[in-house]
């Protein structure tokens, strides 16, 4: 499998399988990049450093119990949660990798209109090593 | 009971304070913000987060309304504009995305921090207001939403059962209604009375008479409560009254 749609991503956060009521989802990793150009040099110089993650998800906002709104703000102040993030929907391997790690919820936002249905937005920041798995 | 999945706007209610809005906004929302300070040391491979304390803040939308309400600011207007300097109190908002007894209730306390009011050629008038957080938000659940005309228990709504320092929030709301006074109390029991009786709350109770009509009251208690909770009526004298009464666990408690 390479390239493919978006339906067959696999989130799944403190155990709670999100994908049900997820309709957006970003992944973000952001190695440290920091500037070491002295002024000897023609052009920049840099050194990579640690990397930072994170990720936004949002959806049509589920007030069942179990679902999106009791899973997510129950991580108000549940502290580091792991999570399993499979692109293909299949287990790791060689041609479906997964990222794990874990993180802590660092945002949680529901609206709704008139004519829309309750929408939710959570954003969620690395407290981990974030890993691809490929086995 | 009904059980409520995805939803669209219809049932959609918001209250502030004693007032009930829904009849005058078309947008809601709330953000809840826990904060997550980095402590990534020297040699750890990716980022190192704890969790701390939260913050929330809330916004309303909606179309400016000047009909005089005088007594009881029963428009928008009149109702936001009392807030721009009233020294800060905190103010009761509860969003309720769909109104039914045992669905979800967000209570929040609050801060209004802004409440324009826009005008432009071709639209209606519109006003908006942005509120933030003072004290905690507390995911619950409407307890009962009712026109009540005498004594009597509501039916039991299961939340959770809270340990001894959580503390459980009661937001009682008097809507409309044509009475002397009434009382409102929270029973609570482990199993809705199928083994255990249901029993009052010490310290969540209310009482309203005719002159506080619409009106509004908060307790709390963090003593130990059981899984099942109930609003009782007491002692009512009059006609009848609308009431809403939402309640939950302050996050982070």
């Amino acid at each position: 499998m390479s390239k493919i749609a978006a339906r067959n991503l696999d989130v799944t956060v403190n155990s709670v399988a999100l994908e049900g009521f997820i309709d957006s989802y970003d992944l973000n990793i952001k190695p440290e990049t920091p500037v070491v150009t002295t002024f000897a040099d023609a052009g920049p110089r840099r050194v990579q450093g640690n990397y930072d993650w994170d990720q936004q998800f949002g959806g049509s906002a589920d007030f069942a119990s179990g679902q999106s709104d009791a899973s997510i703000f129950a991580l108000v102040a549940a502290g580091l949660v792991a999570q399993t993030i499979e692109p293909t929907g299949s287990a790791a391997g060689a041609d479906t990798p997964t990222y794990t790690g874990s993180a802590l919820l660092s945002n949680y936002g529901l609206k709704w209109g008139i004519g829309q249905g309750a929408k939710y937005s959570a954003s969620m920041v690395g407290g981990s090593a974030l890993t691809r798995n490929v086995a | 009971m009904i059980r409520l999945a995805k939803i669209s706007h219809t049932l959609t209610r918001i209250y502030l304070d004693q007032w009930d809005l829904s009849g005058m906004l078309n947008a809601g929302g709330l953000t809840v913000k826990p904060e997550t300070p980095v402590v990534t040391c020297l040699s750890d491979v990716g980022p190192r987060r704890v969790q701390g304390n939260y913050d929330h803040d809330a916004n309303v939308g909606g179309f400016f309304d000047a009909l005089d309400g005088t007594l009881g600011l029963t428009n928008i207007d009149a109702a936001l504009n009392a807030l721009k300097d009233d020294g800060s109190i905190a103010h009761y908002l509860t969003q309720v995305p769909a109104l039914g007894a045992g669905l979800v209730a967000y209570d929040q306390l609050v801060v209004c921090a802004g409440e324009p009011r826009k005008w432009g050629t071709g639209q209606a008038i519109m006003l908006d207001a942005s509120f933030v957080g003072s004290n905690g938000v507390a995911r619950g659940n409407v307890l009962r939403t009712a026109t009540i005309t005498g004594t009597g228990d509501g039916a039991g709504v299961e939340q959770v059962a809270t340990t001894a320092g959580q503390i459980y929030a009661v937001v009682f709301r008097v809507l409309s209604g044509t009475f002397d006074t009434f009382g409102l109390k929270i029973q609570d029991s482990d199993d809705d009375a199928a083994t255990d009786a249901y029993a009052d709350v010490t310290g969540l109770t209310a009482t309203f008479a005719d002159d506080d009509t619409p009106a509004v009251a908060r307790v709390t208690t963090a003593l130990a409560t059981k899984l099942w909770k109930r609003v009782v009526v007491s002692a009512f004298t009059g006609t009848s009254a609308v009431i809403l009464v939402t309640a939950g666990v302050i996050a982070g408690t």
